[in-house]
């Protein structure tokens, strides 16, 4: 009975041992890992500034968490802005704008076939422009 | 309700007038850019042109746009209907009078008088082959399309207007009217006296018309101690020697008007009034260089009263 007391402790210690030596060599792996990093870090820091070679940068591949979905509209699209831009201090040109305009005809005018059209009132409406030397 | 824009354009200030609605009225910024384009093609004064391209090619066969394409063969209908008095074929002549720059650079400087010898016209002799648009001139002429490319925009975009609703444009004077406003009524357009810029001496009522007005009281500089003109009279290669002040013309169309106008102007009074009494399409107002006014017997058709 007490040898198999015994027995049961001993494998015990040596699920304990066994369990404590590995926990202990990946301490130690973790410890001089972080330290050949820190060197490394350490030696390209010292190249830089002792104007050695910087190592090549390596390409990065990130995993984007939003991709576009290709069928999918817009719900709102954003204005475009309209923006002058002017060169040797010239101011930029304006922009024409468009007006509203009011003719007051009075009354309504016989058009005739051959293009013109007539009236009589009394009170001539503004021209809307002017006939002009070309 | 009738919406308008205003700028400048093709040596001139252009004025495009639709009604429409608010909200289809926003064409009207579309005008500035396609008077851009056209001046691309049409200007003698852009260096890149097509015009200057054309004129360059001294004989070699140039495959031209839509636009140039027509405004060149309509330019040579006119040439053919106004006997040759007014034509494209003019710019040697007009560079020889001074100008050879902007209007604007021309009456800054001043103009230089160059001797200039008359030839036969070469018209004739241009190839034109449709299927691929191509023209070929004949060695060492060139054109010139001046106030003709201005009667052609006017109407090309008075066109282009119409389908948005009533238009009116106004190329620096060669004015273009599609139809009658809405309410039947026609467009009022006034009528400028000669060196008075923006009075109206009488008032038009326009509802489907072209009008363009050609004269002497405006784009004239001395030059060779003269006073000099744009317009050319190609039998002298000079500008036109005319007892006319200015010549206001109506015609079913602007690009008609425009070419009636400087006929008559170029041969006179007496037989432009009788030209334009002969065709029932066109009537006109003209003003002497000693102020008398005559008018055409329809030009009392489209007045919309006098005062």
């Amino acid at each position: 009975m007490n040898s198999k007391k015994s027995t049961n402790s001993t494998g015990a210690i040596k699920i304990i041992a066994a369990v404590g030596a590995v926990a202990g060599s990946i301490g130690l792996w973790s410890m001089f890992s972080n330290r050949s990093i820190e060197i490394a870090n350490q030696k390209i820091l010292e190249g830089q500034s002792s104007g050695g070679v910087a190592p090549a940068s390596q390409p990065m591949v990130v995993n984007t968490p939003f991709q576009p979905d290709p069928t999918a509209t817009a719900t709102s699209v954003p204005a475009l802005r309209e923006v002058n831009i002017s060169f040797d201090g010239a101011p930029a040109p304006a922009q024409p704008e468009i007006q509203r305009i009011v003719i007051n005809t009075g009354t309504t005018a016989s058009g005739s076939a051959s293009g013109g059209g007539s009236s009589n009132n009394a009170s001539a409406p503004a021209p809307v422009t002017n006939t002009k030397t070309s | 309700m009738i919406y308008k824009i205003e700028f400048p354009a093709l040596g001139s200030q252009i004025l495009a007038a639709v009604e429409t609605s608010e909200e289809r009225s926003s064409v009207l910024r579309r005008v500035p850019g396609w008077f851009d384009r056209w001046e691309d093609s049409l200007s003698r004064f852009r260096p890149g042109s097509e015009l200057n391209r054309v004129n360059a090619a001294n004989g070699s066969p140039v495959r031209v746009s839509r636009t140039f394409w027509q405004v060149l063969t309509l330019s040579l209908r006119e040439a053919d209907e106004s006997g040759g008095v007014v034509t494209p074929e003019v710019l040697d002549s007009m560079e020889a009078i001074g100008y050879d720059q902007t209007f604007e650079l021309v009456t800054a400087r001043g103009g230089v008088l160059r001797d200039f010898e008359v030839s036969t016209s070469r018209l004739v002799m241009i190839l034109l082959e449709p299927s691929t648009r191509t023209v070929t001139l004949p060695a060492r002429l060139r054109l010139d399309f001046g106030g003709f490319g201005k009667g052609w925009a006017a109407q090309q975009a008075m066109r282009k207007l119409s389908k948005y609703g009533p238009a009116l444009v106004d190329a620096g004077g060669d004015i273009a009217v599609s139809s009658p406003l809405s309410d039947g009524s026609p467009w009022p357009v006034g009528v400028e006296a000669p060196f008075e810029r923006g009075v109206a001496k009488h008032l038009l009522a326009l509802s489907q018309a072209g009008v363009a007005t050609s004269g002497q009281d405006h784009r004239r500089w001395i030059a060779g101690g003269a006073w000099q003109h744009h317009i050319i009279d190609p039998r002298t290669g000079r500008s036109a020697v005319t007892d006319i002040l200015s010549a206001t013309i109506l015609a079913p169309n602007v690009i008609e008007a425009e070419m009636a106008a400087k006929t008559v102007f170029i041969q006179g009074s007496q037989y432009g009034m009788r030209w334009l009494e002969d065709r029932p399409h066109l009537s006109g107002l003209i003003v002497l260089e000693n102020g008398q006014a005559l008018r055409t017997s329809r030009f009392e058709n489209y007045l919309w009263s006098i005062k």
